[in-house]
């Protein structure tokens, strides 16, 4: 009933995607400083990648494009490898290749799980049963697993495109998961019936009432999934079942366990793939994480 | 009146019985064999009154068409709700609208409050272009009492919550429909502004024709604003009928604990005074037999037996006790001289009549 | 549990010494648009065993000002100005100065609170009698357990609940129920003043009456002063011996329940009890007509200006005072010279 201070907070606390455009650059940076601080981080690597072959030839990604084995000089930053690639070339031409399979990945698992949780939390009844059983049925696959099964076994290398579509497959439940849960407590809100007292049709509805609002969570599991899918395949090649003739960093990593690069002193090699990796899968828990408290408002506790 | 009536009911139930889980075992009954009409040619204001629990909020559910009931069935024109589909749907919710409680929820967060009338106008061709949109809008904005240059383009975190309830009580003006289901529509807003909100539900009704359904549990609203009133008691109805008779000597011995309650802006006039008394009793009522009878003072062996039927006391009034039977010598209902009203209660409302009646 | 006519009627307790005296509260909210002023100079006293209504509706500040008596405004809400006395044996205490260690010692022991949907405020993992456990031994932590279960037994029985409550989950008890398992805590330590903001505002009437029913044999029981906040009129027509009436942050008008209905002196009360419904008409319809201020970067001078049917020009320049217009009775209103400040 006619609370004073409950109208007050809904008043204090706007909804997050209220007024999505008009808000300012600074008040983000003092609102959310773990998302900005994740989209620049994210950003200086997406600039490296794109900006980086503009300076860096990228051919010398390739074997013997230099003398091998050597520390990080002026000319060499990142050193080179014991097979001759300059590793800042590999670095250049890697980066891109590991965020290429990510954002598919990502793409693929969150458009796919998000029509799933969609019509399963919307629709219910046996479609949502189909549904979830087959999600959690897969939750419970233990992916990596399952994931070394597929690549060992297919003969001849992967593709990037290929290892991104394996890895999507089993990434797409929790996106699903969580869109599902989301629609599941949307669809009994008063707007809801409200649309539907106004004449909208259930696809109608779905689309403009509840994506929208959805927008917040769809971003934190995007997010959310291409950390994952970097992570699986980043996972894949340092064990040697990616793709042997691209340099990703991934590979990077397995080449350089594989030729004992530590022992030989070449910790160039394995600090390179590894720190890159780092810095793109904090940038994106970073973003997540961010997302998260936007997608998460203190309006939840308004509402209970 | 048999239950098999002509439909010329614009909206009706027959027989419609709302159960959750299994009822011998802890389940509820939200709705207990209710038959209740909506009449095509005359409009009516009646009142829903009970506590939570006592069903009123899955009466308007199910009159809406967002739930099915468990039993009987819902007619919107003589057509089953369940089975309406394309355009006869359509033609439902362009006839059929609700106002409900919070002022809040029924606004989408991502849009401007212009969305809430925006989109009904459009689906039911409301308006031929853009301008004439616009100007509907306005009209109703102004109709009840809002500026829209301070409204429309706001959001709905910018706004008051009486500003917001009284556009969604535009929206219900703008789109004429011929039933007006409102849920507690002012039991979220300030005092001061109750009134209005009110008499424009009355003005509504009595200028457009428009049938309402107020479900509320302030008794003093539904005295001042309906015509007719509906009891409900743990999904059954209590008492049934004209509602200044029912509020003013109320004869079922739920209705006389409800009056008694009502908080009286008297301090002259406090609660004490009041004789009636009911145990308390928080365990989930019987239904064997009334289901009043664990919290009622006056409750007697056969009250525990079978649930009583519904004495038709006066013309317009009925009540499910048996107190009122025993003042006509019997008990038993085959023997009482009192008549029984057997299927849609809303035989018992009276002819309309002015709004304004003197205190009576 | 019934109250004769007698009993139940209004006490006059203006012979009795104040134990709670606010005097000039402020409290602001900063928002990044501006600051909001829920609580701008509220002044007023709690008498020993009185009950005091606080009515206002959304943005009148009356919840903030009960919340700030407990110390209980989070930012961006700050007390800004002014003092909460909380009068004892021992002197007198500035709630609004003290530390946050001593504002926990005497939350529950000299002032508690039943919240607003305090109903909700329950642990739904923990059974009625720990929170009895956890509430007693914050303040007595000598306690044995079954001298806690005993204390929380009594405080069951008072209010009207069986002792059998205490081995419940709260999502076992009804509204009403948990209500009550609410009050009982708020009594636990026989707090001298209770603050009840809006304690029956999800219940239906019959509960409503039963609560506050509770709540009036618990405060004479103990002898503790109550102040209710709301919005129901009625409700505190029902229950209080004097009334405050907040508007847009400020105290309008104070009086006596008895004062305050037959003769209310401010416009915002006359307007307010007239458009109350009552069982007397039917079909009659006066609302206030206008919406409640916006409180932020609020202007100088009345703020129920735009509203008034009897504003005049020196409304909207100068801000009326609360004073004496009555011998029990207080309104910040232009119409009595009392309430206009005379300029040095």
């Amino acid at each position: 009933m006619a609370t004073a201070t409950l109208e007050g907070e809904r008043m204090l606390n706007a909804p997050p995607t209220a007024g999505l455009r008009r808000k300012s650059i600074r008040t983000y940076l003092k609102r959310n400083p773990k998302l900005v601080a994740g989209v620049i981080i994210f950003a200086c690597l997406l600039a490296f990648s794109f900006i980086g072959p503009l300076f860096v030839d990228t051919k010398g990604a390739q074997p013997m494009a230099a003398m091998p084995a050597m520390a990080p000089t002026t000319e060499y930053p990142f050193g080179t490898d014991d097979q001759g690639r300059n590793l800042l070339a590999v670095a250049v031409v890697g980066l891109p290749l590991t965020l290429e399979v990510g954002l598919i990945a990502g793409a693929v698992a969150i458009v796919f799980g998000t029509l799933l949780g969609l019509t399963a939390g919307y629709v219910g009844g046996w479609i949502d049963l189909i549904i979830r059983g087959v999600c959690d049925i897969l939750l419970t696959v233990p992916g990596l697993v399952v994931l070394i099964t597929v690549a060992a076994s297919i003969k001849g290398s992967i593709s990037v495109e290929l290892m991104a579509l394996i890895v999507a497959a089993l990434a797409w439940m929790w996106p699903a998961r969580t869109i599902r849960s989301q629609v599941l407590s949307l669809r009994e809100r008063a707007y809801i019936q409200m649309a539907k007292l106004s004449g909208m049709r259930t696809d109608e509805i779905i689309l403009r009432e509840i994506m929208p609002n959805l927008l917040p969570y769809l971003a934190a599991s995007f997010v959310g999934s291409v950390a994952a899918a970097i992570l699986a395949s980043v996972g894949l090649e340092a064990l040697g079942l990616g793709p042997q003739n691209e340099p990703t960093l991934g590979m990077t990593i397995y080449w350089s366990i594989t030729f004992n690069a530590v022992i030989r002193g070449m910790w160039w090699w394995l600090v390179m793939p590894i720190v890159l990796i780092v810095l793109l899968l904090v940038s994106l828990f970073l973003m997540s994480a961010g997302l998260d408290e936007i997608a998460n408002p203190r309006l939840r506790k308004v509402e209970a | 009146m048999s239950t098999a009536t002509q439909s010329t009911n614009l909206l009706e139930m027959r027989n419609v019985s709302q159960i959750f889980g299994d009822p011998t075992q802890g389940g509820t009954v939200a709705l207990d064999d209710l038959t209740f009409s909506i009449a095509s040619d005359k409009p009516t204001f009646t009142s829903v009154v009970g506590e939570s629990g006592s069903g009123k909020t899955t009466l308007a559910r199910i009159l809406l068409g967002f739930q099915n009931p468990t039993k009987g069935q819902v007619l919107y024109e003589g057509q089953n709700l369940a089975d309406l589909k394309g355009q006869s749907l359509r033609h439902f919710r362009r006839e059929v609208q609700a106002i409900f409680q919070d002022p809040f929820e029924v606004y989408n967060p991502f849009y401007k409050i212009d969305h809430l009338l925006d989109v009904p106008i459009k689906k039911f061709k409301l308006a031929s272009s853009r301008k004439e949109a616009r100007v509907l809008m306005e009209e109703a904005l102004s109709a009840v009492g809002l500026r829209p240059d301070e409204t429309l383009g706001r959001f709905p975190h910018q706004l008051s919550g009486g500003q917001r309830q009284r556009i969604t009580v535009a929206r219900a003006m703008l789109l004429k429909p011929r039933v007006i289901i409102a849920d507690e529509p002012v039991s979220m807003v300030d005092a001061s502004l109750r009134a209005t909100i009110l008499e424009t539900l009355r003005k509504l009704h009595e200028d457009l024709g428009i049938s309402m359904l107020y479900i509320t549990h302030d008794l003093t609203t539904a005295y001042q604003v309906s015509d007719n009133i509906l009891v409900l008691y743990k999904g059954r109805v209590a008492e049934v009928g004209d509602v200044v008779p029912v509020i003013k000597q109320p004869t079922h011995p739920y209705t006389q604990l409800l009056v008694s309650s009502i908080p009286l802006p008297d301090p002259n006039r406090r609660w004490g005074e009041n004789v009636v008394e009911a145990v308390v009793d928080d365990r989930p009522a019987s239904r064997v037999g009334c289901a009043f009878a664990p919290r009622c003072p006056h409750a007697m062996p056969i009250c525990t037996e079978a649930p009583p039927p519904l004495y038709r006391t006066e013309d317009y009034r009925a009540a499910s006790c048996y107190l009122p039977a025993t003042h006509h010598g019997t008990t038993d209902a085959a023997q009482s001289t009192l008549p029984v009203v057997t299927g849609d209660i809303t035989q018992t409302f009276p002819p309309a009549r002015p709004a304004t009646t003197p205190v009576g | 549990m019934m109250q004769t006519a007698h009993a139940n009627a209004p006490r006059n307790a203006s012979d009795r010494p104040a134990i709670l005296t606010v005097d000039d509260l402020h409290v602001h909210f900063q928002t990044n648009r501006g600051i909001v002023k829920a609580v701008d100079g509220v002044s007023f006293d709690l008498r020993e065993g009185e009950r005091f209504g606080l009515v206002g509706e959304s943005g009148s500040g009356k919840s903030t000002t009960a919340l700030s008596i407990m110390r209980m405004i989070k930012p961006p809400g700050r007390i800004v100005g002014g003092k909460m006395l909380l009068h004892g044996k021992g002197g007198s205490t500035d709630l609004a100065q003290i530390s946050n260690e001593r504002v926990r010692e005497l939350r529950l022991s000299s002032v508690s609170l039943i919240p607003q949907g305090s109903m909700n405020s329950l642990n739904p993992v923990r059974r009625v009698r720990d929170h009895f456990d956890d509430s007693i031994l914050a303040h007595e932590p000598k306690m044995t357990k079954s001298a806690i279960r005993e204390r929380a037994a009594e405080l069951l029985t008072m209010v009207g609940l069986s002792r059998d409550v205490e081995k419940l989950y709260p999502h076992e008890l009804s509204g009403g129920m948990k209500q009550r398992v609410c009050i009982a805590l708020a009594i636990t330590l026989e707090p001298r003043v209770i603050i009840a903001d809006e304690p029956t505002s999800a219940l239906d009437v019959v509960v409503q009456r039963r609560i506050m029913e509770t709540l009036a044999s618990i405060q004479q029981k103990l002898g503790a002063s109550v102040l209710l906040v709301g919005h129901d009129m009625g409700l505190l027509a029902q229950f209080v011996d004097r009334l405050g009436v907040m508007y847009a942050g400020k105290l309008v008008e104070v009086g006596t329940i008895h004062e305050i209905f037959a003769a209310p002196k401010h416009p915002y009360t006359q307007m307010l009890i007239s458009s109350l419904p009552t069982l007397a008409e039917r079909g009659v319809f006066r609302g206030v007509p206008g919406i409640p201020p916006s409180l932020l970067n609020a202007p100088d001078g009345c703020l129920f200006y735009d509203r008034c049917p009897r504003h005049m020009d020196i409304c909207r320049q100068v801000t009326p005072v609360l004073a004496d217009v009555a011998p029990h009775q207080q309104a910040a209103c232009h119409l009595y010279p009392q309430s206009t400040p005379t300029s040095s």
